[in-house]
């Protein structure tokens, strides 16, 4: 598209058509304008009875006085002396040698403190607006001179770090000013998402707490996130990295169960722990059972998210493309239908058999986005439908397809879940797909997904579509083992401190192990899961908590086991759990993580990726080459090839977060004199 | 022009279009309610309609139109008449959007991104409403200054002396703006 020098483009703008705005919006904004207005002046009648008339004089008087033209013009006046003079400034600072080669943290302070002092004076004579503009000066001060352009975009970024994605396009003179002094890892992302708080588990002894209970979590989503925030060149939040869902975001290759009847077994291995000479990892994993895909039945309602949110390219189309790929793998057997929530919940295509391609898509098709979410309205309708098309022995589930707005409707969370938790005693359960970025509400999604016995996907691209609905079918549409946990029991002869790695979210107390009502991860057909442990054998002076004085000596017990899992299931029809019991012996242990395999290599380099990205206590010392390396390591035949996506991610992570120079070795300059 | 501006203390403010009657506003600012309510109604619309040129969506529109609404209320008993009316709300209701959008709510970055994920909606046939469109999201996305500016003096169809007052900068400077936006566009489109 070009525009010839006579035609402005802009005239195109007048004839712009504007939606109305819906009538019920309008309600509510005058009710709340009118709702303001009324609690102003009650609280300006209480503040100023009797002098109401005086002030309102005064404020006559300075509107005749104050000539507004006048008022704007001591900043603009201020912040042109500011321009001048810090580009000077700026000068001198950046051409003295001492200050030019020392490390990256001084400079930022002193760049900070630049920019603080130019802008002091500022403040005193113009008052606060001064101050603003002085922080943000007009482009146009700046056409003349490149190097005012700079320092403008110096100040923006020293001075007020919330900007950086509007004034995107002037990143070019950013970047360049920015490439001599501010690391980019200060980057730190800005989103409207919104993801549950958690603290990193702690380090446990042992010979204290020896029991560690968990549920089994499947979900991926903060992986996808974590993907698409650092392809964006941000630094997630610490809370959107959720190990455990890092690591079960890969397929390992663990031993099948046989079976439906015991469902999965445990693989168990111990090896060093990378990051930590005098540490082991204690690794679990497990895959569950693989029925046919083609002799199960499924009746499916996708109750799909069309508020005026979804109106992105990354969200609706996506969706659409992406429930057009889910389609393929079902058969006449199969049931689909359709309902979409937005403003008021609708059937959009009422229970049609699989084999009715055309119908379904062209359903999917004429899905617009606009209006609210009311979301609650939508799930009771889409529940409704799965009744009706139900399936006895077959798959029942609800699939939730949302960019995370639940804003209207059954508007508390905890309502919600306890709707969805109520169906899915009825045997109908809930999966939900995030779409976009912005406006995920990570918690209710996850809440959601594990009340409906479902898992929660994040869908940021084709390709993860591809994953979770072609690749991973059977893990997201049929469950194979229900309310899995785990509990493992240290041996406190063998093991003085362990940790568990993730699985904040997903931490069960230890009498809730044996407590049947208690609700807890489900696996999927084909999923794999892998829970690490990182483990402090007795003696090997990695301990970092100190022994008692006045302890229990001699913790003299058998010392041929490491520690003892135990891990509950139910079978998808049963209420009753299955027991698994198996000792961690020395048989198990690897003296080398080589020997260990390429997913021990994998998995833990996934977890010292997530580590590093949260910032975690532990496993800071690792250089990111190392954990690139470890992860080249451990590729293995990467069907599908999501783990050399994963070392690509490492390589950009590394970018963003630069290395804290704990580890010589890793320093890119002196890397080659450590091998 | 600059008399224009001055003249703003010796003359009534100029008068944008649809700018409440003087009688109105000033028993709306001296606590009436029923007139505040009539004032607000008024102003609904225009409101609306600066939101969704700025943001591009309904739902947004109408939630900053709230957030705008509200402010009015909240601070209208301090207007202090320096300049016209409509300017003062164009302010708040630019500030707003410029709020809403730095909280990161659904800023339509990755638009471009994910359009080799899927294709165009628009039907081929419907060229020009692609087109505009294009140049709707363009200047969207231009640094919020060029988009205030090119904004008020295109699609709200004020002067440049007007656009001035709404966005507290010179008249020199919107023009510069515009002339700046109309630079970054050719890049972008």
């Amino acid at each position: 598209m070009s525009f010839p020098e006579d035609n402005d483009p802009f005239e195109n703008l007048k004839s712009g058509v504007v939606p109305p705005p819906r009538a019920e919006a309008r309600e509510r904004a005058m009710v709340a304008a009118r709702f303001a207005f009324e609690a102003e002046t009650r609280k300006c009648a209480a503040a100023t009875q009797g002098t109401g008339l005086g002030e309102r004089l005064i404020s006559i008087i300075t509107s005749w006085k104050r000539i507004s033209i006048m008022d704007m013009r001591i900043p603009v006046g201020t912040a042109a002396i500011a321009l001048l003079v810090l580009p000077l400034g700026w000068q001198l600072y950046s051409s003295t040698a001492l200050t030019r080669q020392g490390p990256v943290a001084p400079q930022i302070g002193h760049s900070v403190e630049v920019a603080e002092a130019e802008t002091e004076p500022a403040m005193a004579t113009g008052g606060e607006q001064a101050a603003a503009d002085a922080v943000m000066p007009e482009p146009m001060m700046l056409a003349d001179s490149e190097a005012g352009r700079a320092v403008a975009a110096q100040k923006l970024s020293v001075g007020a770090p919330a900007p950086m994605m509007s004034t995107a396009p002037t990143g070019g003179a950013m970047a360049d000013s920015g490439a001599n002094h501010m690391p980019p890892s200060q980057m730190l992302q800005v989103s409207g998402d919104d993801f549950a708080g958690f603290d990193e588990q702690r380090l446990k002894v042992a010979a204290e707490e020896p029991v560690s209970t968990f549920s089994l979590d499947v979900d991926t989503a903060s992986y996808a996130y974590v993907r698409r925030m650092l392809e964006d060149g941000y630094v997630p939040e610490r809370d959107a990295v959720r190990l455990e869902e890092l690591i079960n975001y890969f397929p390992y290759d663990y031993p099948a169960a046989d079976s439906a009847e015991v469902p999965f077994r445990p693989s168990v291995m111990v090896y060093p722990t990378p990051w930590n000479a005098q540490t082991q990892i204690l690794q679990i994993g497990i895959k569950g059972f693989e029925p046919v895909l083609a002799e199960t039945q499924s009746n499916l309602v996708f109750l799909i998210d069309t508020s005026g949110s979804m109106d992105a390219p990354d969200k609706l189309p996506l969706l659409k493309r992406a429930f057009a790929l889910l389609l393929d793998q079902l058969s006449a057997d199969d049931t689909v239908s359709i309902v979409t929530y937005a403003g008021s919940a609708g059937v959009v295509l009422e229970p049609t058999t699989a084999d009715n391609k055309a119908e379904i898509v062209a359903a999917l098709d004429q899905l617009n986005a606009g209006g609210s979410t009311a979301g609650a309205a939508g799930i009771e309708l889409a529940y409704r439908m799965a009744e009706q098309a139900r399936i006895a022995g077959g798959t029942n589930r609800v699939i939730l397809a949302t960019d995370g707005d639940f804003n209207v409707g059954i508007a508390d969370p905890e309502a919600l879940t306890e709707f969805i938790a109520d169906k899915r005693g009825s045997g109908v359960g809930l999966s939900v797909l995030g779409f976009g970025r912005g406006n995920l509400d990570d918690t209710t999604m996850q809440a959601l997904a594990q009340n409906g016995d479902g898992n929660a996907s994040y869908i940021a691209s084709f390709a993860e579509a591809r994953k979770v609905l072609v690749e991973e079918i059977g893990g997201t549409l049929h469950t194979i083992a229900r309310d899995v946990k785990v509990q493992v029991e240290f041996n406190p002869a063998v093991v003085s401190e362990y940790r568990l790695i993730g699985y904040e979210t997903r931490a069960l107390k230890r009498e809730d192990f044996n407590n049947d009502a208690v609700d807890a991860g489900d696996v999927g057909a084909g999923t794999t899961v892998t829970a690490l442990y990182e483990i402090t054998p007795v003696g090997s002076g990695g301990e970092l908590v100190d022994p008692l004085r006045y302890g229990d000596a001699d913790a003299t017990g058998q010392r041929d086991e490491i520690a003892f899992l135990k891990m509950r299931y139910k079978l998808p029809d049963s209420d009753v759990s299955q027991l698994i019991e198996q000792p961690v012996t020395a048989e198990l242990v690897y003296g080398d993580i080589a020997d260990a395999g390429a997913d021990a290599q994998f998995a833990t380099a996934v977890a010292a990726f997530g580590q590093k990205l949260k910032g975690s206590a532990y496993g800071a010392g690792m250089g990111w080459k190392k954990v690139e390396a470890l992860a080249q390591a451990g590729r293995g035949a990467d069907e599908g090839g999501y783990r050399s996506e994963f070392i690509g991610l490492v390589e950009t992570a590394r970018l963003l977060k630069p290395d804290t120079h704990t580890d010589v070795c890793d320093a890119s300059a002196s890397a080659d004199d450590c091998d | 022009m600059h008399a224009e501006v001055m003249g703003l203390t010796a003359a009534p403010p100029p008068e944008i279009s649809e700018a409440p009657s003087t009688v109105l506003l000033a028993r709306a600012r001296s606590g009436d309610a029923g007139a505040f309510a009539r004032l607000i109604e008024d102003q609904y619309e225009r409101i609306y309609r600066t939101a969704w040129r700025w943001c591009g969506h309904r739902d947004d529109a109408e939630d900053i139109a709230q957030e705008v609404c509200v402010k009015i209320g909240q601070s209208i008993a301090g207007f202090d008449g320096r300049s016209a009316f409509s300017s003062w709300v164009y302010r708040i209701t630019l500030n707003s959007v410029r709020d809403w959008q730095r909280a990161g709510v659904r800023r339509g970055r990755h638009a471009e991104a994910y359009a080799r994920v899927s294709p165009t909606e628009a039907a081929p046939d419907q060229e020009d409403a692609s087109t505009s469109r294009q140049l709707w999201d363009a200047v969207r996305r231009l640094p919020e200054q060029q988009r205030d500016a090119v904004l008020l003096v295109y699609a709200e169809e004020l002067s440049h002396a007007e656009a001035a007052i709404v966005m507290g900068i010179r008249e020199a400077t919107v023009s510069y703006h515009v002339h700046q936006a109309r630079k970054t566009l050719r890049g972008l489109l």
